[in-house]
């Protein structure tokens, strides 16, 4: 009798091991992988709240549209998005007149070969920061 | 003599059976709460990581009339999120003026890189939305969701 208890024991406890090794990995993997999308969230809305622009000079005939960094943070001039008088542009449509690293303080000039601005000018920048100018 | 080790006997192997039982109702149990724990932590990242913003101009968006015999509304959204979403259109679930627009009435193609099928962090895309209810004197709201991260647009076409 007393062999059977400490046989069964045995066994139960060497379950409920089994058990707590498959289920510690997938509570831990699960909790880093949430930790870090949101780690990654915060650093993204600090970025965009340190982030601003500003349109300073608008061209209509000759389009092009000047517009300064007046954030804290660096964008890419290459990833900017306009949209002139409703119709999207396609990033190739208006050039940067510097490619690559937008600095704070720094003014980019985006010219377009043809067209022409005729009611209004919106910028999107990353995070989605936006700035609009009615011409 | 014999019948009392017989009987002792049968009594080992029975808590054995039975110890064995529980063990195996328990990992298995856990095993499932497990992977449910995996898969869950997987939708909720990719919710956490979900962010989009739609950058079309709300006092002139483009909007092919009834004229033109199409109904082609055109919103364009940057992914501002830190992860990419597959460009189809069971990905995007629209209600335009309270009505849920269907699947087969929306068109998303990446903006810069047509045929691209994932819509990366950064980039944007054009939804088309086939539809007649568009209010072209007044105002019109939009209610976009993609992976549960909702925008709400307000617009004039």
């Amino acid at each position: 009798m007393g062999f059977s208890v400490s046989a069964s024991t045995a066994i139960i406890f060497a379950g409920l091991f089994l058990a707590a090794g498959t289920l510690y990995p997938a509570v831990s993997n699960a909790h880093e992988r949430v930790t870090d999308a949101e780690i990654e969230r915060t650093d993204a809305t600090l970025d965009m709240r340190n982030t601003d622009i500003n349109i300073t000079v608008v061209d209509t005939s000759d389009p092009s549209v000047g517009v300064r960094n007046e954030g804290s943070t660096s964008l890419n001039a290459s990833e900017v998005d306009i949209i002139v008088d409703g119709e999207y542009q396609s990033r190739g449509e208006y050039s940067p007149s510097d490619e690559g690293i937008w600095v704070p303080g720094e003014m980019i000039t985006f010219n377009a070969s043809s067209g022409s601005i005729t009611d209004r000018v919106k910028v999107v920048t990353d995070h989605g920061v936006s700035d609009m100018e009615v011409v | 003599m014999a019948s009392v080790s017989a009987s002792h006997l049968i009594i080992f192997i029975a808590s054995l059976v039975i110890a064995a039982g529980v063990v195996g109702t328990l990992t298995t149990g856990v095993d499932r709460v497990s992977s449910a724990i995996d898969d869950r932590s997987l939708d909720v990242t990719q919710q956490v990581r979900m962010d989009m913003a739609i950058i079309s101009d709300p006092s002139d968006t483009p909007y092919d009339t009834a004229e033109t015999g199409t109904n082609n509304l055109s919103i364009h959204v940057r992914n501002t999120g830190s992860q990419g979403v597959p460009t189809e259109a069971s990905a995007f679930d629209v209600v335009l003026n309270g009505q849920f627009i269907g699947n087969d009435n929306i068109a998303v193609e990446d903006a810069n890189n047509p045929g691209s099928g994932i819509w990366r962090s950064g980039e944007v895309v054009e939804i088309v939305i086939t539809d007649d209810s568009v209010d072209e004197i007044d105002g019109n709201r939009l209610i976009l969701t993609v992976n549960e991260d909702q925008e709400t647009f307000e617009f004039e076409t």
